[in-house]
C-alpha cells in the first residue's frame, strides 16, 4: 500500500550498501514495518529524505520486475547526497514516491532501442535495460552507448559482460584513459556516427548532464532521428514533487509531474535558451 | 580486387561525392594493412598522407613531460585520420598509433591538394566534409575538456 499523503515520507532501511566508484554508491532500500507497494515503472524518481538534512530527487535504478526493494544509485555531490554516502546497512531514510513520467516502453515495442548515458545517468536507465532483457521478443535491438570521465568513474561496471553476453550492444567512450584501456576516449556523441541505426524503427532514450543531452541531439538528428523519437530524462531541483511548489518549473512544464522524461520535441525550444 | 574508387564507395566519409570525383580521388589512394602497436605517423613528423580506416582502431596520442604518452582519442572503422595534410606547415599534430591492426586506405595528401587546386568543385566537396569531421572533433573535445561529467554535473 501506498502512503496516503504525497508529501509525507515513509521509513525505509538501507539493507545494501555498494560503493560504485570513490564518489558513486547503491543502496537498497525495504520500508520499516508495514507493507508497502514498491512498485515503479523506469525513468520514475523517489524523493529520498536523510532526516535532519534535507530530501533530494534520485531515480530508481533496480529493475521493475523485482518490486521486493527500492535501489538506488547516487553521486555524492552536496549536503544531503555527501550525508547519504555515509549511510551503512541498517540506516533510516524516508522516502516519497515513485515519481513521474516513465521512459517510453510502450512506444519502444517492435522498435530497436538506443540509450545515450552520461555520467550516472546509466542509473535511471538501468531499469529499462531489464525491462528489455526480461521482454526480448517484444523489443528489437538494445544499443547502449555510455560517456563517463574516466574507466575508474563506470557504474555497473561487474554488469557489463553478462549484458554483453545477453545480447546488448554497449559501447563505453571516457574522455581520458590510461594506455591499459581497450575502449572507446573521447566524447560520447562520436559513438553515434558508427551506430548501426534505422531511423524509422528507432526509439532513443538520453540521460545524462543537460550539455550532453544538447550535444547528443545533434549527431542523432543528423543520421535522420526525428525528434519525437528522442526522449531526455530532465533535472531540476525539486521540492513538493507533485505539482504544488513550482519549484521544478521549467518553461510551462512542471519536471516533477509532467516529466522527468520528455520528448524532445517538446522541448526543443527551450533547451538551448539559459533562462531556462 | 575492388579498386580503390570503388572502395570509398562503402565509405561513409566519402558518401555523396559523384563517381568522377570519387574516381579521381582513388588514384591518390593506395591500401595499407598497419599492425598493431606500429606509428602511422609520430608528431612533428611531414604530414604527406592521410587516412581512411576501413577496419581497426588507432589511438591519437601525444607526450607530455612529467605524464608520458596522453591518449586523447580513439577512432574507429569508417573515421578520417589526419587533416595536417590539408593545413600548413603540414606537419603531424599528434602521434597516431595502431591499437588492433588497422585496414586503411592511404591517400598522398601533395597529390590530392594538386587535383583539387586543379578543380575546385571537388577541392571546395572535399574541405567541406574534412572542415564537418574537424568541427566535429573540435566540440567533441570541447566537452572532453569541460569534464561535464565531473563536478556539478549530472
Ligand atoms: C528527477 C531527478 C532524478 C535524479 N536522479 C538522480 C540519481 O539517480 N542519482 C543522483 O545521484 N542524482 C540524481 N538526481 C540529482 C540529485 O537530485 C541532485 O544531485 C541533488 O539535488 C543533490 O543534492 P545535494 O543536497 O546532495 O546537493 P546540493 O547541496 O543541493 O548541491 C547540488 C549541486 O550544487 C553544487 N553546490 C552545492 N553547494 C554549493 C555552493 N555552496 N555553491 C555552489 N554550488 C554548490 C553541488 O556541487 C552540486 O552540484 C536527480 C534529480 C532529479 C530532478
Ligand atoms: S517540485 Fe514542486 S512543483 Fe515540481
Amino acid at each position: 500500500m501506498k502512503s496516503e499523503n504525497p508529501l509525507l515520507p515513509v521509513p525505509y532501511r538501507v539493507v545494501k550498501y555498494t560503493q560504485e566508484t570513490s564518489d558513486v554508491f547503491t543502496i537498497e532500500l525495504v520500508p520499516e514495518g508495514s507493507q508497502q507497494s514498491m512498485e515503479f515503472s523506469p525513468g520514475q524518481f523517489n524523493m529520498l529524505y536523510q532526516f535532519g538534512v534535507g530530501e533530494v530527487a534520485i531515480s530508481i535504478s533496480g529493475n521493475s520486475a523485482k518490486a521486493d526493494c527500492y535501489v538506488h544509485t547516487i553521486r555524492a555531490v552536496g549536503t544531503v547526497t555527501r550525508r547519504m554516502k555515509m549511510l551503512t546497512e541498517r540506516s533510516q531514510i524516508g522516502i516519497r514516491g515513485p515519481f513521474g513520467v516513465p521512459w517510453p516502453l510502450d512506444k519502444a515495442q517492435g522498435k530497436d532501442i538506443i540509450l545515450v548515458a552520461g555520467g550516472i545517468g546509466l542509473a535511471p536507465l538501468r531499469p529499462v535495460i531489464y525491462a528489455y532483457l526480461a521482454n526480448k521478443s517484444k523489443y528489437g535491438r538494445l544499443s547502449v552507448l555510455y560517456g563517463a570521465r574516466s574507466p575508474k568513474d563506470l557504474v555497473f561496471k561487474k554488469e557489463f559482460s553478462k549484458w554483453r553476453k545477453l545480447g546488448v550492444e554497449l559501447s563505453v567512450a571516457v574522455d581520458a584513459a590510461g594506455p591499459t584501456w581497450k575502449g572507446h576516449v573521447g566524447a560520447v556523441t562520436k559513438l553515434i556516427p558508427n551506430l548501426d541505426l534505422d531511423p524509422g524503427k528507432s526509439l532513443v532514450m538520453v540521460c545524462g548532464p543537460e550539455i550532453m543531452m544538447r550535444f547528443i541531439a545533434d549527431p542523432l538528428l543528423g543520421r535522420g532521428v526525428v525528434e519525437k523519437d528522442i526522449y531526455v530524462s530532465m533535472e531540476r531541483n525539486m521540492q513538493c514533487a507533485v505539482g504544488f511548489c513550482g519549484h521544478c518549473q521549467y518553461g510551462g512544464e512542471f519536471i516533477c509531474k509532467d516529466g522527468p522524461v520528455f520528448s524532445f520535441d517538446r522541448l526543443s525550444s527551450t533547451f538551448l535558451r539559459r533562462e531556462f | 580486387m575492388k579498386k580503390i574508387s570503388e572502395l570509398l564507395n562503402d565509405c561513409v566519409f566519402f558518401s555523396h561525392f559523384p563517381q568522377e570525383y570519387l574516381n579521381l580521388i582513388g588514384g591518390c589512394g593506395k591500401n595499407r594493412v598497419v599492425k598493431s602497436g606500429q606509428y602511422l605517423a609520430q608528431e612533428g613528423d611531414a604530414a604527406e598522407a592521410f587516412y581512411v580506416l576501413r577496419k581497426g582502431r588507432v589511438a591519437i596520442e601525444t607526450h607530455m613531460q612529467g605524464h608520458g604518452v596522453l591518449l586523447v582519442e580513439t577512432l574507429g572503422s569508417g573515421e578520417l585520420i589526419g587533416w595536417s595534410w590539408l593545413v600548413e606547415p603540414f606537419k603531424w599534430k599528434f602521434d597516431v598509433r595502431v591499437l588492433e591492426q588497422a585496414h586503411l586506405i592511404e591517400f598522398d595528401g601533395g597529390c590530392l591538394r594538386k587535383k583539387a587546386e586543379n578543380n575546385p568543385e571537388l577541392g571546395y566537396l572535399l574541405m567541406k566534409k574534412i572542415a564537418l569531421v574537424i568541427a566535429g572533433r573540435l566540440s567533441a573535445t570541447r566537452l572532453q575538456l569541460i569534464d561535464i561529467y565531473g563536478k556539478g554535473g549530472h
